[in-house]
């Protein structure tokens, strides 16, 4: 079977949780035999040859030039019989055309994908809100709370400047392509819920978890006598819908003998492209933090995939603070495959993968004393770590997920 | 305008017609002079000698806005006064140079030899002007004037009169513009406060003879900040104190016109009326005229009377240079047309363009348009190029044919279906809102089943607003008893749940945003009726010209469509000329259905 597999990113340029994903697809399917995967990577325009939309890296990996914005969603190259993207398309002849995400890529894409191989199953992973939410798909009112359900009068709530009918035709031009798809595939039960209450039928949308690279449980850090599981780490980017605020938030109000047996390492990148305001209140939480107790805090800065493992032997908990719903956090399949329970909101994709005892802990999204409260809880030894750590659900192997896949493209 | 007494010429005509006729001084209110009356004729003088010791001389005598003006030149009299029927009044008297006198009389001492008297509010009676001491001998001499109030025998000289004119015995008055209709006649527009309820008639005059009576013709408007600047003043001024006025027939511009209040015995105003030819568009005139309407909000009771009496027929003379000269259409065509077409669908563009790429969205899944024959219409040069652009976009992505026709000019919602119609080459037409967006396939297939049933001339379907209520589901003639005379169209059910089934209903109307009807049907009943200015009334025009022919509307519910309507107007308060237009659009299909050239919209 030969499946051409387009992504709004490229994961040589772009390190985002999407394109790793579908590019984990790619080599998953390629190392099944008998079966071919393409890898079609949407890239900025200097990223390639003029006058060309297309690029190819080599034989199986693409570049392919498009700009397809939030708010319309609408690619910008030519998608005709004879474009580029034609030739491309045929060239590969693919029996599948598997799109993840639609956002940079541009919904027509799927309208010209069907129409230049009409015989070709079109499927397409979502991630997050983006075809639902104007507030860069998060389902975050533009007021900063979570938001339940969308409808032209509740986003023109948050989009005052766009009229409802406005709101309104953007629903319908995305079903309009979305139509199209043969099968939606989810990461998660909650993500398909809210793209089902939307509108898309139930029985059209597949959850299958992202896969991961093989790995396997680490040893449990050896602890010296009388001490607590008290290290925590953060991994991931850094931004306001993160929370890595809010987790700062939490460690400054701890008692201070709580302070002593615990600590943050926060490995973290994208810190630097943060609106001003949020960085300088990122600083000075940090500043804080080493004012109050030295060492209790460290920031390390960005980390590379490959370092996951090592990093993550370190430490006995992954701490998340996401202020939105996620969809499937990569992070929390890597903390599972590396055996390291994750402290995460009570919401969404995360309430979903974690919930208390299987997998981690919870706490009340969106309030730091609550995470406050479960770190005292655990350096008073008042959580059976041991247990959390048994009783932690397997992750997908990427082999797995490709299986998975295959069996849904036929 | 001025409050006008008559002079009446009491001797020596020849003398006086010379100077008969003055401009009025600054600071002072224009003057209108009939006559300069002379007893006599000449001056009158003391001589000895040869040489003038004394003498006086009226030039010139004028009645302005109940204001007595007399001018002239006194030498060797020490006091000047006016008596009415022998009674002194109140003048003011200045003294100015003379240097023609003082040529000709070059011993005169006195260098202010000239005078101008000026007696306010003059009221009728028997004038006199008097001199005392003349010429040094202690004699008093009565010049007599002879003045006939509040008679007209002919008009006064027009130019120079004023466009504002206040008399507290009278009328405060003024013209704020007129608007030349061309053969729609003038429209004038202007303020009166009638204070003594005096006024008896308006009349319309212009230089070279023409003299018309308007009083019919004269609207009151209500001018609240005419009310508040006099009501200090003159408490009894109310806020209808505005006034529209029509004259009929072709004003011509190059004369000078006036408009004269006949306020009795209290004499007669002047307003100049400044006539000049419309430079602008027809339509821009149209839309000047309308907004030059103060406050219609206050005279919503009247508003159908202001357009049968004054605004209707000037603007209705006009449409049609409108759309008199056809612009020559272009066609880009995408794509080859159908083989056979079932149906042409025309969709006007203004402003949105990008509709139709929404449109296109829904059209490309629907196995009818196979055989539809769709024609965008681009009603708005300033998006011709992005619509072309977006066009050639749409079809490369969808390969689905269609063409785009375009001219450069605005024409309105129904030039743009006319226009859009000339290219049909189906034989049914469906006229369609670009803000109206298919829900499923199917549904040109559902309506031409309904058309094709006998009897039946035009079918609807279903139209929803966003969240599913009705925004359309056949509409029905309405007398709203807030716009006494027009005949409304309204949405049963709008904004409520579809009540009904996937059925078939003959409706009284149906809406344009979706129409489906014959072409050769559309093209017998001349396409929708343009006169209707911009767009509102011609789709149940159109509706009431198929029942009179005996054709039923049918609302068809089962094809569903959304119409995301938001640029049409509620007329809860009408703010804006785009208000009055479509008020005038009423005005106008109320008189196409009294004539019975439509059908009755109540008939079943």
């Amino acid at each position: 079977m030969r499946i051409a597999i387009f992504s709004h990113a490229h994961p040589d340029f772009s390190k985002g949780g999407g394109e790793i994903a579908a590019y984990s697809l790619f080599e998953g399917i390629n190392a099944l035999p008998g079966h071919e995967a393409w890898f079609i990577g949407r890239a900025e325009q200097q990223m390639l040859h003029l006058g060309s939309p297309v690029a190819s890296l080599n034989a199986r990996e693409y570049l392919i030039g498009s700009n397809a914005d939030i708010p319309r969603l609408s690619a910008t190259l030519a998608l005709g019989e004879d474009s580029d993207f034609a030739d491309m398309l045929r060239t590969i002849d693919p029996d599948v055309i598997h799109f993840h995400h639609y956002v940079f890529l541009g919904l027509e894409m799927i309208h010209a994908a069907k129409r230049i191989c009409p015989r070709a199953k079109i499927v397409l992973t979502l991630h997050e809100f983006i075809g639902i939410c104007l507030n860069s798909g998060q389902m975050i009112k533009t007021d900063g709370r979570l938001c339940y359900r969308s409808s032209p009068r509740d986003c023109h709530g948050c989009f005052p400047q766009t009229s409802m009918e406005d709101i309104f035709l953007r629903e319908v031009y995305v079903k309009s392509f979305f139509d199209l798809v043969d099968t939606f595939v989810s990461p998660s039960d909650f993500l398909k819920d809210r793209y089902v209450t939307w509108g898309l039928p139930a029985d059209k949308v597949i959850v299958i978890e992202n896969g991961l690279e093989d790995g396997h449980r680490l040893p449990l850090r050896r602890l010296p006598e009388g001490k607590q599981r008290g290290r925590f780490a953060y991994f991931g980017q850094i931004n306001h819908f993160k929370g890595i605020d809010l987790i700062l938030e939490a460690f400054l109000g701890l008692p201070k003998a709580v302070r002593k047996q615990v600590s943050l390492d926060i490995y973290g990148s994208s810190l630097e492209y943060q609106q001003e305001d949020f960085r300088n209140k990122v600083h000075e939480l940090l500043r804080q933090a080493d004012k109050q107790a030295e060492r209790m805090v460290r920031f390390h800065g960005a980390y590379e995939r490959q370092e996951l493992g090592g990093l993550m032997e370190g430490v006995d908990w992954v701490v998340m603070g996401s202020k939105w719903w996620e969809n499937s956090p990569v992070v929390i399949q890597e903390a599972f495959k590396f055996g390291r329970p994750v402290i995460c909101p009570d919401i969404g994709g995360m309430a979903e993968k974690v919930q208390p005892g299987r997998g981690g802990l919870n706490f009340r999204a969106r309030d730091s004393l609550s995470l406050q409260n479960l770190i005292v809880d655990i350096a008073e030894g008042q959580v059976d770590y041991d247990a959390l750590v048994r009783d932690m659900p397997s992750f997908l192997r990427q082999s797995d997920c490709a299986e998975a896949h295959l069996k849904l493209y036929n | 305008m001025v409050g006008f007494l008559k002079l009446n010429k009491q001797g020596g005509p020849e003398a006086a017609q010379e100077e008969g006729q003055e401009a009025p001084s600054p600071g002072v209110p224009p003057i209108m002079v009939e006559d300069a009356l002379l007893p006599g004729g000449l001056p009158i003088t003391v001589e000895q000698a040869g040489v003038m010791l004394s003498g006086v001389n009226l030039d010139t005598i004028a009645l302005l806005n109940r204001s007595l003006t007399l001018t002239g030149w006194l030498a060797g009299s020490d006091q000047i006064e006016v008596l009415r029927d022998g009674e002194r009044v109140r003048a003011r008297v200045s003294r100015e140079p003379r240097p023609d006198v003082q040529v000709a009389h070059p011993h005169l001492t006195d260098e202010n030899s000239g005078f101008k008297i000026l007696v306010q509010n003059a009221r009728p009676g028997q004038y006199h002007v008097r001199c005392h001491n003349f010429g040094g001998t202690g004699l008093v001499r009565d010049f007599p004037l002879a003045i006939e109030f509040g008679s007209l025998d002919a008009a006064p000289p027009l130019l120079g009169l004023p466009s504002y004119f206040e008399d507290s015995q009278s009328i405060v008055c003024a013209i704020d513009k007129a608007f030349h209709m061309g053969e729609g006649g003038l429209i004038v527009f202007g303020w009166m406060a009638d204070l003594h309820a005096s006024v008896q008639s308006v009349s319309f005059h212009s230089e070279r003879g023409g003299t018309v009576d308007v009083t019919d013709k004269f609207f009151r408007l209500a001018r609240l900040d005419v009310a508040a600047n006099l009501k200090t003043r003159f408490p009894q001024v109310t806020e209808m104190s505005g006034f529209v006025l029509r004259v009929d027939g072709e004003v011509n511009a190059n004369e000078v016109h006036a408009l004269c209040f006949d306020c009795g015995d209290r004499g007669k105003a002047w307003l100049l009326v400044d006539v000049e030819a419309e430079a602008g568009s027809p339509l821009q005139l149209v839309k000047d005229v309308l907004t030059f309407v103060p406050a219609p909000d206050r005279i919503r009771y009247s508003l159908f009377d202001l357009f049968d009496k004054v605004l209707g027929e000037p603007i209705s003379a006009i449409s049609p240079e409108i759309s008199r000269f056809r612009p020559q259409a272009q066609v880009k065509q995408f794509g080859t047309l159908p083989q056979v077409a079932d149906v042409t669908v025309i969709v006007p563009l203004y402003g949105r363009y990008d509709f139709l790429k929404y449109q296109m969205a829904k059209f490309k899944d629907d196995a009818d348009f196979a055989r539809t024959d769709l024609i965008y219409v681009v009603d708005d040069p300033d998006i011709l190029s992005p619509t072309l652009e977006m066009a050639a976009a749409q079809y490369d992505l969808y390969g689905l044919p269609f063409r785009v026709v375009w001219y450069n000019r605005n024409m309105g919602f129904a030039g743009a279906n006319n226009m859009g119609a000339l290219f049909a080459v189906a034989p049914k037409l469906l006229l369609l809102n670009s803000d109206v967006i298919p829900q499923k396939p199917g549904w040109l297939t559902d309506m031409m089943e309904t058309l094709d049933e006998p009897g039946v001339g035009a079918v609807g379907p279903l139209l929803q607003f966003f969240d599913g209520s009705v925004q359309h589901a056949g509409m029905r003639p309405k007398e709203d008893p807030y716009f006494p005379g027009f005949v409304l169209n309204v949405h049963p059910g709008k904004g409520a749940p579809w009540w009904g089934s996937d059925d078939r209903y003959d409706v009284p109307l149906l809406t344009a945003a979706c129409l489906m009807l014959r072409t050769a049907t559309y093209r017998e009943l001349g396409g929708l009726d343009e006169g209707y200015i911009i767009g509102d009334f011609e789709d149940s025009d159109l509706c009431l010209k198929l029942r009179k022919r005996k054709l039923k509307l049918v609302l068809n519910a089962k094809p569903k469509l959304w119409h995301l309507e938001r640029q049409s107007q509620n007329l809860q308060s009408i703010t804006s000329y785009r208000h009055m237009l479509t008020l005038y659009n009423g005005w106008r299909y109320k008189k196409k259905i009294d004539s019975t050239e439509l059908a009755d919209p109540w008939e079943n």
